[in-house]
C-alpha cells in the first residue's frame, strides 16, 4: 500500500501529484481517494484515474483527511493498494436515501466477485448525509452475513452538512453507497474505539423516529439538549454554530456491553427536533457523553492495537483510517496532529490514510456496526 | 420521567417491541425482528426455525443459510453450535407462540455465554413477536380472503363471456355473476336471474324451480316474478308431477310448448290464470339435474323465438352456475368465517365486520361501536379434569348463551381457544356496552351441565369502544384483549374499560419479569406472617407464611403481581424454594423461643410448577433435617386447579410428600370446577374456605349453603376447616355455629412481618401493631 497526498489548489496538479506518488510506476488493484469538497471533484477523480491506468477506484469527500504527515484540510490523499495478495471487486448504488439498507446490499454483492482467497473485508463509503446509515450496515450484513467484515465511514464535506459525494471508477454522485470487497492471503485487523464516559442523568428516548429526535422526556429534545448542556447563545439559533457545538455533545444509547455513541447533526429549530445521523430508538434511555484529550487519545491507542492484534503476527504494510469529526471537535488542532503521529507510530512506518467522518462503519463481532464518534482503523498486512 | 430504572435488556425490549410493530407483514416481521434480536444480543447470527425450516436468519449470505445445523441446534436447544466460518457460538433457544412449533434461537462468537438476564430478554422478546405475528397473520388472511374473491369474480366474468351472445345477456349476466361473486344472499341471487329471464325473453311470468329435498318429485318455487299469490297458492294443491318444469327436469332438455291450455299436463291453475305459452330449461348442481327456470306468458299468439329459446337455455345454464357456486360459496364462506365448534363468527369474520362496524360509525356521528374480549378464568382445569370433549361441549354451550345474551344485530364471535368476543354496535354510550357485558357475564357464570358435572366458569370481560370509528379494527380489538387481562388479573371487577395506560400496563409486566429474574438473585423478597386462629377461643394456632417482593424502585409489589409471572417462567421454583427455607426456620425459631405454648403449625403455598419439581422432596427432607423442625408442624398448601392437573401424577406427588410426615392443605377450596367427591382421591389433611364464599356469608344465604357444605364434607372426611378472609364478626360468629375449626383474615391480624409477628404471638389476637407495642 502506497499514500500520496497533496494540497494544491487546482484539482488536475493534485490530483497528478497525490495520484503520482501514491501510483509511481506500479499498477494498482484499488485506488482509495479521500478529499476535501471544495476541489472540481470531476477534475480531480478523472485525472487520478487517468493517472492510475484505470485501476478500480473508490473514495469520497470528507471533513479533513488524513496522511502520514498529520491531518489536513483542502487536501486530497490517494491510497494505491496493489500487489498479487489482494482481489478487488468494488461497487456503486445510487439514489440511496429511502433505500438505503437495499443500496448498500447491492454494494455487498461485490463480495461474490472477488477471488476466493482466505481473508476478507467489505469496505463501504456512504453518504452520511441520506438517512439512517445503520440500514447501511444491516444491508450489507444481509448480503455477506457473519463472516466478512466490514469497515469504512460516512463521506463529508467539510462540516458544511449540504452535500457530501462518493467516487466510484470516473463517476462523481451524491447520495450514493461506494463499496470494495477486499480479499486477501494476509490478514486484515479492524480496530473500533470512541473514548466518551455519560455524563449526567439518563433520559427517555420519548418520541423519535429513525434519526430523528422529537423529545426526551416528554420534552422538545432540541430544548432539554441545549438546557442540560447549557449551550452558548450562537448555538440556540445558528444552525452551523450549533452542529459546531454538538459535535462535541453526543448522545450516548445502552447498550448490552456499554453505550452507543450518536453524533447529533443538526437542530431542526422549527419543530425542536434533533437530527442525528443514525437511528436513536423510541423508548430508550439516552445519555449526555463527554470527552476529554485525554480519554479521546487512549481510544486511539486502543483502535490501533486491537487492529494490529488481528494481525496474527504479521506486518502492517498500510492503515486505513475513519476518523469521527466530533473527536477532531474534542482534540483540536493540535490534538488531532498529535492523533495521526501516534497512529503513524503504531503503523511502524507503513503508510497511513484516511479521513474525518460523518459515521464509522466497523463490524466484527456482533452484528451491529455503524458508530459515531468512534476511530475505526484497517489494518493491513 | 428521568427516574427510569432498568438495565440495558429493558431499554433493548423496548427498543424491539417499537421496531417489530411497524411491520405490516410476517416475513418482513419475522426477518425484522431476527435482526433486532441480533442487534440487541450482540449476536452474529439469528434465526427464526419452523421444523425443518429456516423462516428468517441473520449472519449468512441468504444462498448459504446452515438450515439442517440450525435446526438441529434449535430443536435440541443446543447450548454451542459450530457454524462454518464462525466456528464455535453460544446458542441460546425460546420457543415461539407464533408461528405454530417455531423456535427463536441466537447465536454468538466468543466466551460470553448467555446469562440469565439476555435468556429473559429474548424469552420477552419472543412474546413479543409472537404477539405480533399472530395480530398479522389475521391481518393477512383478511387479504388473502379478499385477494380470492377477486379471483372468483374474475373466474365469472369469464364463463359469462362464454356463454355470451347477445350484449344485454352479457350485461345482465354479468351483473348476476357479480351479486354471486360478492356474496348476495342467494335468494338475491335467483331473484335476478328470474327478472332477468323474464325481461330478455319478454315473458311476463318467470319462476326458477328446485327439487324439494324432502320430497324430490316435486319441485319448490324459489323466485318467481308475475304470478298472484292466490295463483300460486292454487298451483300448489295440484299434482306435483304436472306443468312443464317437470317435464323439463324428466327429460334433462328444454321443453317448449306453444299452446299451453291444449297441454295435457297443464297446470290448471295457470291456465284459467290465462297463461298461453310456456318453456322450462333444466338447473343443473354440480352436473346434476335439479330444477328448472321456466318462463310464461298469457299474450294471444306469442311465440318462443329460437333466439327466446337459446337465451332461456343460456340462463338455465348460468342459474346452474349461480346455484352450485353460491351453494359452495355459502358452504365455503361459512366454513372459512365462522368457528367449526361453536358455529360462532370466527376472528376473521369478526374483524370483518368490526371494520365495517368503524366505518359506518365515521359516517353516523353520535353512536358508539363496542368491543367486549370475553376470556374464560381455569378453562384448561376443564379439559385437565373433565377431557377435551366436556371441555367443547362447555364451550359450545356458553357460546350459545353469548348469543343468547346479545341483541340480534351485534355480532359474537370465537376467537380461538377460550376466547370469545362481542361487537357492539350503534349503542348510544359507554354505560349501554357496559350492560351488555354486565349480561353476558351473568348468564355465562350461571353452571353448565356436562356428563353430570356441574361446571362454573366465570368469564373476564374487557371493553374498548370508539365513538368516531377512527381506530383500526385489529387495535380496537387488542384494546379489549388489554383490558380483559386487566379484568382477568382484578378477578372482582365485572368487566373493564380499556384505558390508553393499559399498554404501559403490559409493557410493566415484561420489565416485571425481566426485574423478577434479579429480585431473585438479589434476594429481594420478604415474608410476612397471618395467624390462623382457632375459633373457639380464638386462640393462635399456627401461621400462614406469604411472600412480598420488595421491590428497590416500585416498593411493596403484591404477590397477585408477581406469582403468575414467577410460575410462568419458572423464577417461582428458587422463589418457593427459599419461602419454604426462610419460614421453616422462622417459625423453627419461634418453636424454640417459648416451649410453653402447644404445637404451631406452619402453612407454606406450594406452586404447580413447584410441585412439579424433582428436587422438591429432596429440600424438604433436608430443610427438616437441618433445622429438625417437626414435619407434622408443617402444612403445604396447593390451590385446587393445581389438584386437577395431571390427577394420577399429582397424587403421586402428594403421596411422596406425605410420607417425610407433613401435611396438606387445599387453597382457595369451592372455586374449581369439580365435584365434592374427588376430595377423597387426594391425600389432604386441611381444607381451605375460599374467601367468596366467606365474604358473602349471612345466615341462609347461598354462600353460608356452600360453606356448610364444605364444613360437612370435610368432617365426614376427618379434614380440618380453615375459613379465609374473614373480616367481620358475624362472619365469625357464623362460622363457628357452622362449626369451621380454624380461620384467618383482617379480623385477626393482617399479614405481619416477623417481629410483628412474635409481638402477636406474645400479646395474643386483638394486639394492633403501633396501638399497644409495650
Amino acid at each position: 500500500m502506497r499514500v500520496g497526498r497533496s494540497a494544491a489548489l487546482d484539482a488536475r496538479a493534485a490530483g497528478e501529484e497525490a495520484a503520482g506518488q501514491a501510483l509511481g510506476q506500479d499498477k494498482a488493484s484499488l485506488v482509495v481517494v479521500f478529499c476535501s469538497d471544495a476541489y472540481d471533484l470531476e477534475q480531480l477523480i478523472r485525472t487520478i484515474s487517468e493517472r492510475s491506468g484505470g485501476a478500480p477506484l473508490i473514495g469520497c469527500s470528507t471533513a479533513g483527511e488524513i496522511g502520514v504527515s498529520g491531518p489536513g484540510d483542502a487536501s486530497v490523499i490517494v491510497t494505491a493498494l496493489g500487489g498479487e495478495g489482494f482481489s478487488i471487486a468494488t461497487a456503486l448504488a445510487t439514489n440511496a436515501s429511502g433505500r438505503l439498507r437495499l443500496a448498500s446490499a447491492e454494494v455487498a454483492a461485490s463480495v461474490s466477485r472477488v477471488a476466493e482467497r482466505p481473508y476478507k473485508v467489505l469496505m463501504l463509503l456512504s453518504d452520511g448525509l441520506s438517512g439512517d446509515q445503520q440500514e447501511v450496515v444491516r444491508g450489507a450484513y444481509s448480503v455477506v452475513g457473519a463472516a466478512v467484515p466490514l469497515v469504512g465511514g460516512c463521506a463529508g464535506d467539510d462540516l458544511k452538512m449540504k452535500r457530501t459525494y462518493q467516487f466510484h471508477g470516473t463517476q462523481v454522485v451524491t447520495d450514493a453507497v461506494v463499496g470494495a470487497a477486499i480479499a486477501s492471503d494476509s490478514p486484515m485487523g479492524i480496530g473500533v474505539r470512541h473514548g466518551w464516559r455519560r455524563v449526567g442523568e439518563p433520559m427517555l428516548v420519548t418520541g423519535s423516529a429513525d434519526n430523528r429526535v422529537f423529545t426526551l422526556d416528554d420534552k422538545p429534545a432540541l430544548d432539554i439538549y441545549l438546557d442540560r448542556l447549557d449551550a452558548p447563545a450562537g448555538a440556540r439559533m445558528d444552525g452551523a454554530a450549533f452542529t459546531r457545538f454538538a459535535i462535541t455533545h453526543p448522545l450516548g444509547l445502552s447498550r448490552r456491553s456499554g453505550e452507543e455513541v450518536r453524533f447529533v447533526g443538526e437542530a431542526n429549530f422549527e419543530d425542536r427536533s434533533l437530527v442525528c445521523i443514525a437511528g436513536v430508538p423510541q423508548g430508550g434511555l439516552a445519555w449526555f457523553m463527554e470527552g476529554d484529550d485525554t480519554s479521546v487519545l487512549e481510544a486511539t491507542d486502543a483502535a490501533c492495537s486491537d487492529a494490529l492484534a488481528s494481525l496474527d503476527g504479521h506486518r502492517p504494510v498500510g492503515f486505513l483510517a475513519f476518523d469521527c469529526i466530533a473527536r477532531r471537535g474534542v482534540l483540536g488542532d493540535e490534538g488531532i496532529r498529535r492523533e495521526v503521529s501516534r497512529i503513524g507510530l503504531h503503523a511502524g512506518g507503513a503508510p497511513i490514510a484516511g479521513f474525518y467522518t460523518y459515521g464509522e462503519i466497523a463490524r466484527t463481532n456482533g452484528v451491529s456496526g455503524f458508530h459515531n464518534q468512534t476511530l475505526v482503523i484497517l489494518a493491513l498486512s | 420521567m428521568s427516574t427510569y430504572s432498568g438495565g440495558w435488556s429493558t431499554q433493548q425490549l423496548a427498543e424491539f417491541l417499537t421496531a417489530i410493530a411497524s411491520y405490516s407483514e410476517q416475513s418482513g416481521a419475522l426477518t425484522g425482528a431476527v435482526e433486532r434480536v441480533a442487534e440487541a444480543l450482540e449476536a452474529e447470527v439469528a434465526a427464526i426455525v419452523q421444523g425443518d425450516n429456516v423462516l428468517a436468519a441473520v449472519g449468512f449470505p441468504p444462498d448459504d443459510i446452515p438450515t439442517e445445523l440450525l435446526c438441529r441446534a434449535a430443536a435440541r436447544d443446543s447450548a454451542t453450535i459450530e457454524l462454518p466460518s464462525l466456528g464455535v457460538c453460544r446458542v441460546s433457544v425460546v420457543a415461539l407462540e407464533t408461528p405454530k412449533d417455531a423456535r427463536l434461537l441466537v447465536a454468538r462468537t466468543g466466551d460470553s455465554e448467555f446469562v440469565k438476564e439476555e435468556a429473559v430478554l429474548l424469552r420477552a422478546m419472543g412474546r413479543g413477536l409472537a404477539l405480533t405475528i399472530r395480530s398479522l397473520a389475521a391481518l393477512e388472511e383478511e387479504r388473502h380472503l379478499r385477494a380470492r374473491s377477486e379471483a372468483q369474480s374474475r373466474e365469472n366474468v369469464r364463463l359469462v363471456r362464454q356463454l355470451q351472445e347477445r350484449q344485454t345477456l352479457l350485461e345482465r349476466l354479468a351483473k348476476i355473476g357479480q351479486s354471486i361473486s360478492h356474496r348476495a344472499p342467494f335468494a338475491e341471487v335467483l331473484d335476478a336471474i328470474v327478472r332477468g329471464a323474464s325481461e330478455l325473453v319478454n315473458a311476463e311470468i318467470a319462476s326458477f324451480r328446485l327439487r324439494d329435498q324432502a320430497n324430490p318429485d316435486a319441485l319448490v318455487i324459489l323466485a318467481q316474478v308475475g304470478l298472484a299469490p292466490e295463483v300460486l297458492a292454487d298451483m300448489a294443491r295440484e299434482p306435483a308431477s304436472r306443468g312443464v318444469s317437470p317435464r323439463s327436469v324428466a327429460e334433462d332438455h328444454l321443453v317448449v310448448i306453444a299452446d299451453y291450455p291444449r297441454f295435457e299436463g297443464a297446470v290448471a291453475a295457470l291456465v284459467r290464470d290465462g297463461v298461453q305459452v310456456a318453456m322450462a330449461a333444466p338447473v343443473r348442481e354440480t352436473g346434476q339435474v335439479v330444477g328448472s327456470l321456466t318462463v310464461a306468458s298469457r299474450e294471444a299468439g306469442r311465440v318462443f323465438t329460437p333466439a327466446e329459446q337459446d337465451t332461456l337455455v343460456a340462463f338455465a345454464e348460468h342459474a346452474s352456475l349461480a346455484l352450485t357456486d353460491s351453494k359452495m360459496a355459502a358452504a365455503m364462506q361459512h366454513q372459512v368465517l365462522h368457528d367449526a365448534l361453536t358455529g360462532l363468527p370466527n376472528r376473521t369474520l369478526f374483524l370483518d365486520r368490526l371494520e365495517h362496524a368503524l366505518a359506518r360509525a365515521r359516517r353516523e356521528v353520535g353512536s358508539i361501536t363496542g368491543v367486549l374480549f370475553i376470556d374464560l378464568d381455569r378453562f384448561k382445569n376443564v379439559n385437565d379434569s373433565l377431557g377435551h370433549e366436556a371441555g367443547d361441549q362447555l364451550l359450545i354451550q356458553l357460546g350459545r348463551r353469548l348469543r343468547g345474551s346479545i341483541r340480534e344485530v351485534d355480532t359474537p364471535a370465537r376467537l380461538g381457544g377460550d376466547e370469545f368476543a362481542v361487537l357492539v354496535e350503534g349503542v348510544a354510550e359507554l354505560n349501554d356496552v357496559i350492560i351488555v357485558a354486565q349480561r353476558i357475564r351473568d348468564n355465562l357464570r350461571q353452571p353448565v351441565t356436562i356428563g353430570g358435572n356441574e361446571i362454573f366458569s366465570n368469564p373476564s370481560i374487557g371493553v374498548a369502544t370508539s365513538s368516531d370509528g377512527r381506530e383500526a379494527a385489529s387495535e380496537l380489538l387488542r384494546n379489549a384483549d388489554t383490558a380483559m387481562y386487566r379484568a382477568k388479573e382484578t378477578g372482582t371487577r365485572p368487566c373493564v374499560v380499556f384505558e390508553p395506560t393499559m399498554h404501559a400496563a403490559v409493557m410493566r409486566r415484561l420489565e416485571l419479569d425481566a426485574d423478577l429474574e434479579r429480585a431473585v438473585e438479589r434476594n429481594e423478597f420478604e415474608l410476612h406472617y397471618q395467624p390462623v386462629v382457632r375459633l373457639q377461643g380464638e386462640t393462635i394456632d399456627g401461621a400462614e407464611a406469604l411472600v412480598r417482593w420488595r421491590h428497590p424502585v416500585k416498593g411493596l409489589i403484591p404477590p397477585a403481581e408477581f406469582i403468575g409471572v414467577a410460575e410462568e417462567t419458572g423464577q417461582i421454583v428458587p422463589l418457593g424454594r427459599w419461602v419454604l427455607q426462610e419460614a421453616i426456620r422462622q417459625v423453627g425459631e419461634w418453636e424454640a423461643a417459648s416451649t410453653d405454648r402447644g404445637p404451631f403449625s406452619l402453612s407454606v403455598n406450594v406452586s404447580g410448577r413447584q410441585l412439579q419439581d424433582p428436587d422438591l422432596i429432596g429440600q424438604l427432607t433436608r430443610m427438616l433435617d437441618e433445622t429438625g423442625f417437626n414435619p407434622a408442624h408443617l402444612v403445604l398448601e396447593i390451590t385446587e386447579s393445581v389438584l386437577m392437573q395431571d390427577m394420577t401424577g399429582t397424587v403421586a406427588r402428594l403421596r411422596e410428600l406425605k410420607r417425610l410426615g407433613l401435611r396438606l392443605a387445599i387453597d382457595d377450596f369451592g372455586t374449581g370446577y369439580s365435584s365434592l367427591g374427588y376430595l377423597r382421591h387426594f391425600p389432604v389433611d386441611v381444607l381451605k374456605i375460599d374467601r367468596t364464599f366467606v365474604d358473602d356469608i349471612t345466615e341462609g344465604s347461598e354462600q353460608s349453603a356452600v360453606a356448610r357444605a364444605i364444613i360437612g364434607l370435610s368432617d365426614a372426611l376427618h379434614l380440618t376447616t380453615v375459613a379465609e378472609g374473614i373480616e367481620t364478626a358475624g362472619q365469625l360468629d357464623l362460622l363457628r355455629q357452622l362449626g369451621c375449626e380454624l380461620g384467618q383474615g383482617y379480623y385477626f391480624s393482617r399479614p405481619l412481618l416477623a417481629k410483628a409477628f412474635e409481638a402477636l404471638l406474645r400479646h395474643g389476637i386483638g394486639w394492633k401493631p403501633g396501638v399497644s407495642a409495650a
